[in-house]
């Protein structure tokens, strides 16, 4: 059963609104993440659901109760819900346990009565605030004002707990510290949470579910698995994880390209839902046209194809000519068929295959009996102390990224051969 | 990643500098309720000047024809009109560069000066007038009220361009230098656009509060409408010429008014991209070192200084101890305290619905209904005088000579000041706070009550304390409208400066400093400490 949906929930005025039809079921006791760039609309569709915001149409179910229908609008304060915002917004003049005292109602007075009862108390023990009782807010470092906030919200057993980027305040180590903590203490309330972050990896590695929004939509709804392994769209790909973007040709279950015959899976999803998305696509890959005139004609009936390497939330893509080489492909086209040509487009369609850099192997061994397309030279190096992120030029021009774990890095400069692990993931070449 | 970094930087960069109240968001609208009240009290509050027009406007055309025909007419406007215009532009000549000494550079004893530089308006300018007269009996005319009004007018400037000194940054100066502009080009180019907006309000303080002044340019005999007004109320019963040269000043008033309104509004478009930590570098003066104590010391020296120490001279004179009766002192105290703190009252009820609309709502309408709760700024003493004395004589007949009117009147003139406090009292409280309330299972009306107006409570306290304040020196609509044998502190004062009665005066003049100098002293140290409390 489900603990909140929303139904085509728009919001805003005009042409453009703000939110374009949401829908959205989150499971009970379930942790959500709401993903997305700033100005998304992430934090809007949070105030809607607590009411803060008033939709224009649509329904929101919270519980059993419709809160939001047609025209009706359930005032914020009859919702029962737990709201975090950013700030963690204590009330300066209350103590912390008057704080949490605050949300049993009756004012600041019943507050302070309250504020001794075990209810109280309980609380503050589970947010490891309990000798922080009698202090006041200013007194708090970042990390423990936002967990008096949680407490709070908690306090008078909401139907859900809504927390708008609760921990986009605070430095990175108690960031991570912090963000276990809530979701082990949501788990023993058994409280059903919408978390909204912009920071991809803090939806993956706390959320039951991940909700990724762009333009006021949700792009793809699902597990964190599902979401970084099976991206519904190039753009979600980017946005949740590292991305090098091949382009290929389509042959029954793989795809032709600069690292060969791969095996891939077809998405379709991406043409059916990303008609409002590839408006933007052609406008973040720079100058085709310049770019093509260092091609030196050698394109034997195979139009010039691009490769594309995205970190994730970069908008503008490095976007590379690189020339078709038929030849090779066909060697190895027969080879890799697979039961799968039924689920894939038309033989010989153009796509943008997805690979994802720790897909990409290394060997610093050459064999030099090996197709020369799968050679490379590793061209910059981006470290960050547990893995490396390596920028690799293939022999044929393509460029592509790989990431491989620190010990095993490799110096600018070397030689490697590159080979693909596992499948990959094939888009409508025109999609976003 | 580089994105989320970006995000990050730009959080940090935003922060610390949100003063102007945080926006509401898209499609959010004033409750019901308070749309009313605050055009309820936009109401209340122009019955002075709508009763004014009415007036003048049902005596007929002529009637104002030959008002304004007479010879005496236009040199009235002249003297009016270039008072202010000295008066302002000597503020501004003095006040800004001691607020630079007060802000940006390594001054001794800088509290101290700040408190200083303040000073002068706890003191009203009759009594300072009155001070030097006693001093320099010979004063009168166009350079005594000059002088004078200077003096006192300077901190109007002084405050506000500190106060924009002190959040500003020097940032773009140091662009300007590195871009190979020297130091007063830099000054020009980085510091001035920040500090224009808060100059030309304190310009325009410094110019509508010359042209409501009565008190010094009586007491110079300098002839300005303000004293005509009086004048024609007082001696003839034709009071239409009384209402009719009180709709010329207001219209002066008016078009001071706008036309600052636009020059700032031009002047923050052009500057309203500046984001960073204000930082700024603090000046070593060095040789200026002497210059510049003289300039922070020349105001309040001969502002407050010098006439206070001649009045307080005759206050231990025998025969100043022998005329003075303290229960007529004390009455006077009295009055002037139950008076005041009515008229504070009622400015701050009219101005609750005001500012808080002000400060969370956007919109034509709201921005519509805070013009016109300024408007008061534009409106001198003696025309509110005037008017409710035409008002309460004709509809409210049993109102007429009643404390409530002078009170009445009191909130009127001074609730601007109580909007601006409550405004800012009310945006500095965080909205988020706001939203925890709702979601915990308050209501609007509950959570307004136990989040918003508690914790903006100094700062609606201090307003009323600011009107409290600025009543208890008011003249011109106190001397129209006390009830009779009502005396405050400040008429006592005036009625004995008629007959050059300097002792006489001085336990007043004492006694008006006192209690209007120590709320004014709470004031300057609640201003600057207790706003920042809800930053958690």
């Amino acid at each position: 059963m489900s603990r909140l949906s929303m139904r085509n929930v728009v919001v805003g005025y005009g042409v453009d609104p703000v939110l374009r039809g949401i829908s959205l079921e989150v499971p009970d006791g379930s942790l959500v993440a709401i993903v997305g760039p700033s100005g998304c609309g992430k934090t809007t569709l949070l105030r809607t659901i607590a009411g803060l915001i008033r939709a224009r149409s649509g329904e929101v179910r919270l519980g059993q109760r419709m809160v939001t229908t047609h025209g009706i609008h359930l005032a914020p304060e009859k919702r029962r819900i737990g709201w975090v915002p950013q700030d963690a917004a204590l009330f300066p003049h209350l103590s912390v346990a008057e704080n949490i005292a605050f949300g049993l109602g009756g004012g600041r007075r019943a507050a302070r009565r309250a504020a001794r009862e075990d209810r109280v108390k309980h609380l503050l023990a589970l947010v490891g605030l309990a000798s922080l009782a009698d202090r006041t807010p200013a007194q708090l470092s970042g990390g423990q004002a936002q967990r008096v906030a949680l407490a709070r919200a908690l306090a008078s057993g909401p139907e859900v707990v809504l927390m708008d980027e609760p921990f986009g305040a605070l430095d990175p180590i108690l960031r991570g510290e912090l963000r276990t903590e809530v979701r082990a203490l949501l788990a023993t309330e058994g409280m059903t949470g919408i978390l909204v972050t912009h920071d991809q990896a803090e939806a993956l590695s706390i959320a039951d579910y991940v909700a990724v929004m762009r333009d006021g939509e949700i792009l793809q709804f699902g597990t964190p698995a599902e979401v970084y392994e099976r991206p519904a769209t190039p753009w979600v790909a980017t946005f949740v994880g590292d991305s090098v973007f091949l382009p290929g040709i389509w042959r029954s279950g793989s795809v032709l390209g600069a690292l060969g015959s791969l095996e891939a899976e077809w998405m379709p999803g991406a043409g059916a839902s990303g008609s409002s998305a590839s408006g933007g696509s052609s406008g973040a890959v720079p100058a085709d046209g310049a770019l093509s005139n260092d091609d030196n004609g050698v394109r034997l009936g195979s139009p010039a194809l691009r490769s594309e390497i995205r970190r994730s939330g970069e908008t503008a893509p490095v976007t590379v000519v690189h020339r078709g080489d038929p030849d090779g492909a066909q060697a190895q086209a027969g080879a890799d068929d697979t039961a799968r040509a039924s689920l894939g487009p038309k033989d010989d369609t153009a796509v943008t295959v997805l690979v994802r850099p720790e897909q990409l192997e290394l060997t610093s061994f050459i064999d030099t009996g090996l197709a020369p397309r799968l050679r490379a030279t590793v061209t910059a190096v981006s470290y960050t102390g547990h893995d490396a992120l390596l920028e690799l030029a293939l022999l044929s021009g393509t460029r592509c990224t790989a990431r491989v774990p620190a010990p095993g890095l490799l110096p600018v400069g070397a030689e490697v051969t590159v080979a693909v692990r596992g499948r990959v993931l094939a888009y409508p070449a025109s999609a976003d | 990643m580089s994105q989320r970094v970006d995000e990050r930087g730009a959080d940090l960069a935003v922060e610390p500098i949100t003063v102007e109240p945080v926006p509401a968001p898209a499609g959010k609208r004033p409750p019901r309720i308070l749309l009313i009240l605050a055009l309820l009290a936009c109401a209340i509050a122009s019955i002075p000047l709508v009763y004014l027009i009415v007036r003048v406007g049902s005596s007929g055309l002529d009637d104002a024809v030959t008002v304004l025909g007479r010879p005496r007419v236009p040199q009235l406007l002249l003297n009016t009109v270039s008072l202010a215009a000295a008066v302002t532009v000597t503020s501004v000549l003095v006040g800004v560069p001691t607020a630079f000494v007060l802000a940006r550079t390594r001054i001794r004893f800088r509290a101290a000066w700040t408190v200083l530089a303040a000073l002068p308006l706890a003191v009203p300018s009759y009594l300072a007038a009155y001070g030097w007269l006693a001093a320099v009996p010979g004063m009168q005319g166009f350079w005594a009220s000059w002088f004078v009004l200077t003096l006192v007018s300077t901190p109007y400037v002084t405050l506000p361009v500190m106060a924009a000194l002190r959040a500003g940054t020097t940032g773009l100066d140091d662009v300007a230098r590195t871009l190979g502009r020297g130091a007063w080009q830099a000054f020009w180019l980085g510091t001035w656009p920040q500090i224009r907006p808060a100059t030309l309000a304190g310009a325009l303080l410094v110019c509508l509060y010359v042209l409501s002044e009565f008190g010094a340019v009586a007491l110079f005999r300098f002839p300005v409408l303000t004293t005509a007004i009086q004048q024609a109320y007082g001696s003839s019963f034709n009071r239409n010429y009384a209402a009719i040269l009180a709709t010329v000043l207001v219209l002066i008033a008016m078009i001071i008014v706008i036309a600052e309104q636009t020059a700032r509004g031009r002047a923050r478009r052009r500057f309203g991209a500046v984001t960073g930590i204000a930082r700024h570098r603090i000046v070593d003066l060095g040789p200026w070192t002497v210059p510049a104590f003289a300039l922070v010391a020349v105001v309040p020296a001969l502002a407050v200084g010098l006439p206070v120490a001649v009045l307080f001279a005759r206050l231990f004179e025998a025969e100043t101890l022998r005329a003075l009766d303290p229960v007529e002192l004390g009455q006077a105290i009295l009055n002037t305290l139950v008076l005041s703190i009515g008229g504070a009252v009622i400015a701050v009820i009219l101005a609750l619905p005001i500012g808080a609309l002000a400060a969370r709502y956007r919109g034509r309408l709201v921005r519509l209904i805070e013009s016109l709760g300024y408007l008061a700024l534009g409106l001198p003493g003696i025309v509110v005088g005037l008017s409710l004395v035409f008002f309460s004589l004709s509809v409210l007949p049993s109102l007429y000579q009643t404390g409530f009117v002078l009170a009445f009147a009191y909130g009127v003139l001074f609730m601007p000041k109580a909007i601006g406090a409550i405004r800012s009292a009310t945006a500095q409280v965080p909205t988020s706070l706001e939203d925890v309330s709702r979601t915990l299972g308050y209501s609007a009306l509950q959570t307004w009550w136990l989040v918003t107006a508690r914790l903006a409570r100094p700062g609606i306290f201090a307003g009323a304390l600011l009107v409290a304040v600025t009543a208890m020196k008011e003249l011109p609509a106190t001397l129209l409208l006390r009830p009779t044998g009502t005396d405050t502190l400040a008429i006592e004062l005036w009625s004995r400066t008629d007959v050059s009665a300097y002792g006489a005066a001085a336990p007043y003049a004492a006694a008006l400093i006192l209690v209007a100098a120590v709320p004014a002293f709470l004031l300057s140290g609640a201003g600057r400490g207790r706003t920042d409390g809800t930053s958690a």
